[in-house]
């Protein structure tokens, strides 16, 4: 189990590190012009300015010395700077990733604690009207774009019944309150897609488990219905949700990147799209070298939950 | 950048408040600016002078965009730097509150040479850096030698020109020695890209683009980059008794409608670069004022000299006269904006002249006729550059597209991004561009920047109209304002009948604040809204 976790680990570096130089040369083909965009006002620049910051940035050498010095810097475990304000691109990372990871926490924990129970009782009510209701609701759920959903919740909570502040960041450390206020909003518009999901997941898997003979054994033998439910059938049912939860995780963060523009949160997905725009490629590679990797991270714990949680993989893969 | 545009017209980012293809657009000088913003908060912000200000209070500033850096001289696409380095620094003078020209901040007093090539500034004494610091000439020496390195890529500093010599002869006096004159050195002066920053603090090793300290009224305590930045009174302001808040904080907000309710729910007291949706309903609002900029963002679409068949005089005339300008507001400003009737000056300017009227006004019939003559009876194909990244440019071009369809042009939109679009205006990769010029600084001569063929702007549209040079030189080394005038009016006039640009329309710039924020001012397109931030008060 060991070897079997370290070679995932080691194999996660490599998947992260693929998905960053695919970036760095995608990005490098893609038009406009680093320099001019880091210059923001480059229309009134003059050509010698423009060369000097361009020799500065080191954009006049090739794209293989570029890659070669950006993958030097990074075993050194330096990220760089950014091109645009030459702040530590480690300590944007360092400030913003906690706060992505926080709102994706959020959703997650919302979406679980939401989606589980809806499944179960969808599960227990079949084809009654609080099921269909439910069905309809995580369609409805799914299907609308996070920047509608977002905007009507905006709308809603905060510009018509004022219950929540619309919009903005304060940390925990300077409001805990305000903070988690703050937090509600976005968390629960990117968690209520994810509770449709689960909540769908969660019926499916269980009346796929409860037709099973061991369910059958388990009543045959006079187990209570509630502990044949929750022990026999929603334990085993679990696995699935556990894996769609883990590759949700990923979907969560795409996810940011429309919440946190719509409720300004501060996190690694702003910091992505702002330094996309202004071409500021060293924060872009950084950005997504740590998403990648903390992707295939939450892979790697999702196959360990699952090996945890049943034993025929865990043998399988000592 | 950076978004008065929103409802359906809502751009894919925050509004820069600079422009694509300008540097910076910042007016100031010779315009009269009061009555330009006034709007219905004028009276009342009169009579709320008569009150004796209240100290204390943070003031919560939304911003539109999180500026990218916080370097005055390398300012990037947004004005939000500029907003925010106009309350941590100083410079040697700034402009009149009715921007007619320059008052001292840093420079008590100065004096110009008879061949007005020499100024020599005397540094007002006593004035101390945020960390207790005597503000020394050297430091001004430091900051303009700092300006025009090109390892700074200051935008603003091609205004100059080369050759600007900067000495600190005595501990009281700077002196700048031009290589020609320059009736507009001042008013360039008086902009916040000429901030004068700490030669200690740059030299211990300080990213003046992370952190700031200045000798303005307010101390920069941090910046959390895409939260916020908090500036907190300077106690030591040479300005005895001022400023009279605590202190300010600047949230960023990406998107429109997140800003307008940060406003509505008074998570925020002022918002700078009201949606233009919102307009409506914020100035409804009594307990709201809205103060307004109208003259001074002027959208055009300029065209390629050197690019077939633009070299022809009458075919910019015919394609002048095939673009519905109402039809442009209404698509591009949501309706709020006005037709430009006459030249690129707003008309307090004291350059300003009504006899500078567009000749070539929308007239689709004459469009065509003015066409044939010039051998195109059939039209032409052509392609549009803009950008996706505004939709208030996006729209422009569009309707641009339209007009020139009515009259047998096909014209293509190229639309990119910003960064995309800016590099291939400034590579001259283009037929025609669509964009807004901003007056750079606050005179007339910001007219150079853009229409003198040696100028950059000149070099990416391919100008050559030596006659205009010389109006533009001279009006620029002249001391006598009236001469100047004249000069301006022909440069306007012969802009009017050659159109290498067309100017379209004016945009609706507006900053939005609760009635209890006293005496703030907005000077239209120049520094924006950060200016005499040390006069702001609250009133609860």
């Amino acid at each position: 189990m060991r070897i079997y976790a370290l070679q995932r680990l080691v194999l996660s570096f490599f998947l992260a590190l693929g998905a960053a130089l695919i970036v760095f040369f995608s990005l490098h083909l893609a038009p406009g012009d680093a320099v001019l965009a880091a210059l923001g006002d480059a229309g009134m620049m003059t050509r010698e300015q423009v060369q000097v910051k361009r020799h500065e940035l080191g954009l006049d050498r090739s794209l293989l010395v570029q890659c070669g010095d950006w993958l030097a810097h990074l075993a050194r475990g330096d990220l760089g700077v950014s091109f645009v304000n030459g702040r530590p691109i480690a300590r944007d990372l360092a400030a913003t990733f906690p706060r992505s990871i926080e709102l994706v926490v959020a959703a997650l924990l919302i979406g679980v604690l939401l989606g589980i129970p809806a499944g179960v009782y969808s599960t227990t009510h079949q084809d009654r009207w609080l099921d269909y209701l439910l069905t309809a609701l995580s369609l409805a759920a799914v299907s609308v774009p996070s920047f509608v959903s977002g905007m009507l919740v905006l709308l809603l909570f905060g510009l018509t019944l004022r219950w929540l502040p619309v919009s903005g960041y304060i940390s925990f450390a300077d409001d805990p309150g305000q903070h988690l206020q703050l937090l509600i909003l976005p968390a629960t518009t990117l968690g209520l897609i994810m509770a449709a999901t689960v909540t769908r997941m969660t019926r499916t898997a269980m009346l796929e488990v409860r037709r099973s003979d061991f369910v059958r054994t388990a009543r045959a033998k006079g187990l209570p219905e509630r502990l044949v439910l929750f022990y026999h059938t929603l334990k085993n049912a679990l696995l699935p949700v556990v894996t769609l939860t883990g590759v949700e995780v990923g979907s969560l963060l795409g996810g940011t990147v429309i919440i946190e523009y719509v409720f300004t949160w501060p996190g690694m997905s702003t910091l992505l799209i702002t330094a996309a725009q202004r071409r500021d490629y060293p924060v872009v590679q950084g950005v997504v070298l740590v998403t990648a990797f903390f992707f295939v991270l939450v892979s790697l714990m999702v196959d360990l939950l699952n090996a945890s949680l049943d034993p025929r993989i865990r043998d399988g893969s000592q | 950048m950076r978004n008065a545009l929103g409802g359906l017209q809502r751009p894919t980012k925050a509004i820069p408040r600079r422009t694509f293809f300008t540097h910076a657009g910042r007016l100031a000088g010779g315009l009269a600016i009061i009555p330009l913003f006034a709007s219905r908060g004028g009276a009342l912000q009169a009579s709320a002078a008569a009150v004796q200000p209240k100290r204390g209070g943070i003031l919560k500033f939304a911003l539109n965009t999180d500026p990218p850096k916080l370097d005055p001289a390398s300012s990037g696409p947004t004005g939000a730097i500029d907003s925010v380095c106009s309350m941590v620094y100083s410079r040697l003078v700034n402009y009149k509150p009715d921007v007619s020209g320059v008052t001292p901040d840093l420079a008590e007093k100065w004096d110009v040479s008879p061949d007005g090539k020499t100024y020599t500034f005397t540094l007002r004494r006593g004035v101390l850096w945020h960390d207790g610091k005597m503000l020394t000439p050297d430091d001004v020496k430091f900051s303009f030698d700092r300006l025009f390195d090109p390892k700074t890529a200051a935008p603003f500093a091609p205004s100059f020109g080369k050759g600007v010599q900067v000495e600190a002869p005595n501990a009281a006096t700077v002196r700048f020695t031009l290589p020609s004159p320059n009736a507009a050195f001042l008013p360039m002066l008086a902009v916040p890209q000429c901030s004068i920053v700490s030669k200690a603090f740059v030299q211990a090793g300080n990213n003046l683009a992370d952190a700031m300290l200045g000798t303005g009224p307010f101390v920069f305590r941090d910046h959390q980059p895409a939260v916020q930045l908090r500036l907190t009174r300077n106690p030591k302001y040479y300005m005895e008794g001022k400023p009279y808040l605590d202190g300010i904080t600047f949230t960023f907000f990406r998107d429109n409608e997140a800003r307008v309710a940060a406003l509505k729910t008074k998570a925020v007291d002022i918002m700078d670069f009201v949606p233009f949706p919102d307009l409506a309903g914020l100035e409804a609002n009594p307990e709201m004022r809205v103060y307004f900029d109208k003259e001074t963002n002027f959208f055009d679409f300029r065209m390629h000299q050197d690019r077939e068949p633009f070299g022809n005089v009458k075919v910019r005339q015919a394609l002048s006269c095939a673009v519905d300008r109402q039809a442009a507001i209404k698509a591009a400003l949501v309706g709020r904006g006005t037709v430009v009737t006459g030249g690129p000056l707003w008309k307090a300017s004291w350059a300003y002249s009504p006899d500078v009227r567009q000749n070539y006004t929308y007239d689709p019939d004459r469009a065509k006729k003015l066409l044939a003559d010039a051998g195109y009876p059939n039209g032409f194909k052509t392609t549009i550059l803009s950008n996706t990244s505004f939709a208030m440019h996006q729209n422009t071009a569009v309707t641009v597209q339209a007009g020139f369809k009515a009259v047998g042009v096909d014209a293509e939109l190229k639309l990119y991004d910003f960064p995309t679009y800016n590099q291939k205006f400034v590579t001259g990769d283009f037929d025609i561009g669509v964009g807004t010029v901003i007056p750079s600084y606050g005179d007339p001569d910001f007219l150079w920047s853009y229409f003198n063929s040696k100028s950059l702007w000149g070099q990416n549209l391919k100008l050559h109209d030596n006659e205009m040079d010389g109006w533009l030189d001279q009006a620029r080394a002249s001391t006598s304002q009236a001469a100047r005038k004249n000069l301006y009016i022909n440069v306007q006039k012969k802009l009017m009948e050659t159109v290498p640009i067309v100017f379209l329309m004016t945009r609706d710039y507006a900053d939005a604040a609760w009635a209890y924020l006293k005496d703030y001012i907005h000077i239209p397109g120049y520094s924006w809204s950060g200016e005499r931030a040390q006069e702001w008060w609250l009133d609860k």
